[in-house]
């Protein structure tokens, strides 16, 4: 019990009441102490301890990209054992070795050099692109805004996965045909968010009275507009980065992406598809795939709980729904209760 | 007048009105023939219910509306007809200064930024001397000069009023239009606000066009009063002749609206409380605008418009919109409202 003391109940450790960590009281009556602390820690930063999950997944895969070539003993293609193939893991290869005797480990470390690229060169590029014909046609509108937004609404009537895949069928496989056809099928989802942004901020004040200052249009939509619309940008951008991956590996495993000696995650699963009894060659890369997804969807999630005003007040309650169903998991009844 | 900074003529401001839930589309006549001038020095007070057009006027000064009919005369330079690259130019010899100074402000930029903003887009002062400017500006609004780096949302409504002060006195305009400068901010502040803005007028020679419906404050700053009705001039006279002998009914109506500090007298005195709501700008009534709610009325109310017509003795200035002007309004309504 004694672990459980904290400056709020120091005094009488089984009280019923705890102070969560924004130093709000509530009652926790039916909840004993330590399960009441459990709920608090996870309560005060419900958000923040999903971001911080994501936060450390995410810096841990770039490291590894980073610097896998220095410490994987095999290489992810050449070092090739056809002696030793679709070998369960042991202690020699971590996670076993594919049909061509290749260390699985070493393939899915390699492929985070891979995923985490292609994750950040695609949303960059459809973030540009995005914002800026979505800001110009909500700054400007009328005619612009009308054709603009009629050819994003066409781009958007698709499914993604069907377009990119056709978009990248038709430039052929490779890496960069893939962050071609995922940006070509993203970016009219920012210009719709970002145009907006820009026809709420346009009515602003301030921007009237950066108006009435004497500023030009440009100097307006730069310094008054534009700056005020990036941050849901932002918050949608991190959790993109975790669905492109998954659209990357998507098109990967369809056989449109990376090409086949490759260590990509998707063509890897793809690859194990026929070796269904040879289960690391399927469960290693998927891992890796759900770990990256998981980890730039917390934090979005945490993201849009802090910035948007809305969602603000639930922040207590632990925020975004990511988050909300991992403290309903790993606590059960007695966590929501506390909540 | 040899001494008139701002002539106003004949101004008219109509907007297209979309579809309405009735279906009704039309032309909202936001101001419709107002004369009236600004001498150097002096202060203007327009009053008005809410919607009357007045702050219509000071954008269409500040050319942020466009003038449908009308000129608008800066020391004999037409506003009205200037190209889009004088327009801009021309916003320097008159500045603006909003209700709210919260939204009015960019709130990602320092007040020195904010202040300094004006130089800037004008190009009047040389850059490196930008700072200095402003930090002068902030000390002739009483502001800190540590206020120059921290940003608007450290500051309280009032010192944020102040900030938007000084960045309308950053390029030194002849003209300042106040938008409801004062109605944000707090009583015990605004009394503050208010004598900076005198202080700033006689040590500068400024003309303020003064747009409030707080009738004390208008009484405290201006020199002479435009009083509005649905877009229309009702009267302009000096201050005294309107708070002590206005000879338009609806004036009346409005000045008896003032509380008076003396409860004696607040007790005894006659209320005149108008009758029905503003009519709709879409649909205004025929002859007088006022008709439908004044006391007086009579058939050639509805008949005719009442002429704009100057009823001053010894040469004082006094204009009046109604067939029935005459002194001792006040009581002629009294009487007629007690009926």
């Amino acid at each position: 019990m004694t672990d459980i003391q904290r400056p709020g109940d120091a005094s009488d450790p089984g009280s019923p009441v705890a102070v969560t960590g924004r130093g709000e009281t509530m009652s926790t009556a039916p909840v004993t102490p330590t399960l009441a602390l459990k709920a608090d820690r996870l309560e005060g930063g419900g958000g923040r301890l999903a971001f911080n999950i994501g936060v450390t997944i995410v810096v841990i895969w770039v490291l590894v990209a980073l610097t896998v070539p220095w410490w994987t003993p095999f290489d992810p293609v050449t070092d090739q054992d056809l002696q030793g193939r679709l070998a369960p893991p042991s202690g020699e290869h971590w996670f076993g070795t594919d049909n061509l005797g290749r260390d699985v480990f070493a393939r899915v470390m390699h492929g985070a050099r891979l995923s985490l690229p292609i994750a950040l060169v695609t949303v960059a590029v459809s973030v540009a692109i995005g914002c800026l014909i979505g800001a110009v046609a909500g700054f400007l509108g009328g005619l612009v805004d009308e054709v603009v937004m009629r050819i994003s609404d066409i781009v958007l009537s698709f499914p993604a996965i069907v377009l990119a895949l056709a978009i990248a069928a038709a430039l052929g496989p490779s890496t960069t045909n893939v962050v071609i056809a995922i940006a070509a099928v993203t970016w009219p989802e920012y210009t719709r968010l970002m145009r907006g942004q820009v026809l709420s901020i346009r009515n602003n004040l301030h921007v009237l009275a950066a108006q009435s200052i004497g500023c030009s249009r440009a100097r307006i939509f730069r310094v008054h507009v534009l700056p005020f619309g990036l941050q849901p940008i932002l918050v949608k951008a991190t959790v993109d980065l975790g669905m492109v991956i998954l659209l990357a590996a998507g098109l990967s495993f369809i056989g449109v992406g990376a090409v086949p000696p490759t260590p990509e995650w998707g063509a890897m699963v793809s690859e194990a598809q026929s070796r269904i009894d040879s289960w690391w060659l399927g469960l290693f890369p998927g891992i890796a795939i759900l770990s990256m997804v998981l980890a730039f969807n917390f934090i979005g999630d945490a993201m849009r709980d802090r910035f948007d005003p809305q969602m603000r007040t639930q922040r207590t309650r632990g925020g975004g729904a990511t988050s909300r169903m991992l403290r309903r998991t790993l606590l059960g009844k007695a966590g929501e209760r506390a909540a | 007048m040899a001494d008139t900074l701002l002539e106003v003529r004949d101004l008219s401001v109509h907007f297209k009105a979309k579809a309405g839930a009735r279906g009704g589309r039309g032309v909202v006549k936001a101001v419709d023939g107002l004369d009236f001038t600004i001498g150097y020095g002096e202060t203007l007070g327009v009053v008005g219910e809410s919607g009357c057009g007045k702050s219509t006027t000071g954008l269409a000064i500040q050319g942020l509306v466009k003038a449908t009919s009308g000129s608008i005369m800066l020391e004999g330079q037409d506003l009205t007809t200037l190209k889009a690259n004088q327009v801009r130019a021309a916003r320097r010899r008159t500045q603006m200064v909003f209700q709210d100074p919260t939204s009015s402000l960019n709130m990602r930029m320092t007040v020195g930024q904010i202040v300094a903003e004006p130089l800037l887009v004008h190009d009047t002062v040389p850059r490196s001397e930008h700072r200095a400017r402003a930090a002068e500006l902030l000390g002739l609004v009483g502001m800190p000069e540590s206020a120059l780096d921290r940003y608007p949302h450290e500051f309280s409504g009032g010192q944020r009023q102040r900030v938007g002060i000084a960045r309308a006195l950053a390029v030194e305009p002849d003209l300042i239009i106040c938008d409801e400068p004062t109605a944000a901010l707090d009583v015990s502040i605004r009394a503050q606000v208010l004598n900076l803005f005198r202080e700033l007028q006689r040590a500068r020679d400024l003309s303020y066009l003064f747009i409030s419906h707080d009738l004390s404050a208008v009484h405290h700053i201006s020199d002479r009063i435009l009083v509005m009705y649905l877009g229309r001039p009702m009267e302009l006279a000096s201050r005294d002749t309107v708070y002590n002998d206005p000879q338009h009914p609806y004036t009346v109506a409005l000045m008896s609206a003032v509380p008076v500090p003396d409860p004696d007298i607040e007790r005894n005195r006659e209320h005149i409380l108008l009758q029905g709501d503003v009519p709709s700008p879409l649909n205004p009534p025929s002859g007088c605008v006022f008709r439908t709610r004044c006391p007086l009325a009579q058939d050639v109310c509805a008949a005719e418009v009442p002429a704009w017509r100057d009823i001053g003795t010894d040469g004082e200035e006094h204009m009046v919109a109604c067939h029935f002007a005459q002194p001792g309004m006040a009581e002629l309504v009294a009487g007629q409202a007690a009926r």
